[in-house]
Order: C-alpha cells, then structure tokens, then sequence
C-alpha cells in the first residue's frame, strides 16, 4: 500500500511505497528534525491517492522504533 | 581574472550529482495553468468562509510556514512552494479523518482562470493535485466551507 507523508498544515512532502518505507521516512525525517515529530504522518492512500485510514503519527513511529530495539 | 568567493559559494553545495530515489519521487512533475473553471477541495481549520486568518494559515505552503525543505521538496524546489489539494470531496473527507490535525472543515475552492493558478498534473486517476498560488489570490476561489 502507498502512503503520503503530510505535515500538519496538510501538504505532501513524499510518497512512500509500503508501511515499512514509510516508517523510516518519518524516522528519517525526525532524526533530521526532532521538533517535528508533531508536525508529520504518514497517511495510507488507495491506488487513486485517496487517504484510507488513520494517520501513522510521526512521533508513535519513532517511539515504536525506539522500544522495539 | 578569478572571482572572489562570495557568501554564496560558501553557502552553496559542492558540484555532485544526485539520483532520484528509487521510489517515492516521480521522474518528472508537469505543471500547468488553470485556464479553465474547476473544483478542487482543501482540508482547513478555519470554521467559516468569513475567517479570513484562519483561511490564510490553512491555504499556505510549507515554505509560506516557515518550513524547511524535506523529502520530494528537495528534489523538486517547486513542491515547497504548493498546497495540497484533491479533486474530490470524499478525498478531502478521508484525509480530514485520517489526521484531525490537518482541519476539520473542508473548502471548496473554485479555482477561477485569470488568477495565476497552477495545479499538477499526475497520473489522471490520482485525487491529489498540488495547487500553486498566493493564499490570498487562493481566497478569493473560496466558495463553501462544510464540517468534515
């Protein structure tokens, strides 16, 4: 399944391949910039780019991450 | 007779090539002008067509936040200065439910020709767009408001 990353004014900043592309895009993008683990999320879309279910929040991916290390 | 180094050559990237990712960015990004009337639909947190601040804020680009360049703005300049868009209301419904944090209300912009907008253009079947324009100019296209 294809995601988008959105910030949280609402504006794509990737698309990313599958779940687990996606969870390292937003881990990538938190060790570049640890004050925007509010500001992101990944967003599973369908294969016209419509969004399909929750959010996966920047911050829980990288605690998720952390924990399961 | 050599230049002298400025602040900007300090500043600016040595002279490397990069790839595109294997994934994730498109190899190119067609854009073109709004030349005929359309519909697209924006996630907002402003509650009323009349709250013009809040409609500002929600109608602003990433660079227009303040916000660095990240990810597929860094290859394509062009996607730090755009807005997300979709081309159907029922996208914009499911991107406000799956991330509240985006907005609550979705507005109906109706882009009008003539006011220098630009939108993407994907695959056909895609329901996102990147729209480019001032937030101010992007207002005036502003004709309905709905709780999402």
């Amino acid at each position: 399944m294809t995601y988008g990353i959105f910030s949280s004014a609402g504006n794509l900043i990737a698309w990313c391949d599958s779940r687990e592309d996606a969870l390292a895009t937003l881990r990538n993008l938190i060790e570049d910039d640890p004050t925007a683990a509010d500001d992101l999320a990944a967003i599973p879309v369908t294969a016209t780019g419509r969004p399909c279910g929750p959010a996966i929040l920047a911050g829980v991916a990288t605690a998720e991450h952390a924990s399961a290390a | 007779m050599p230049r002298p180094n400025t602040d900007d050559d300090a500043r600016r990237p040595a002279p490397t090539s990069i790839r595109l990712p294997a994934s994730g960015v498109p190899p190119e990004l067609v854009i073109e002008p709004v030349l005929e009337p359309r519909t697209v639909f924006r996630v907002t947190f402003a509650t009323s067509p009349h709250d013009r601040s809040a409609l500002l804020r929600s109608l602003s680009s990433n660079r227009e936040l303040g916000q660095k360049p990240r990810k597929i703005e860094r290859v394509y300049g062009v996607l730090h200065f755009a807005l997300s868009t979709w081309t159907t209301e029922e996208a914009a419904y499911a991107n406000a439910h799956a991330w509240p944090k985006n907005g609550d209300h979705i507005a109906h912009l109706d882009l009008t020709p003539g006011l220098g907008i630009c939108l993407d253009r994907p695959q056909p079947e895609s329901e996102h767009r990147s729209l480019w324009s001032v937030p101010d100019q992007i207002l005036l296209c502003v004709t309905d408001l709905k709780r999402a």
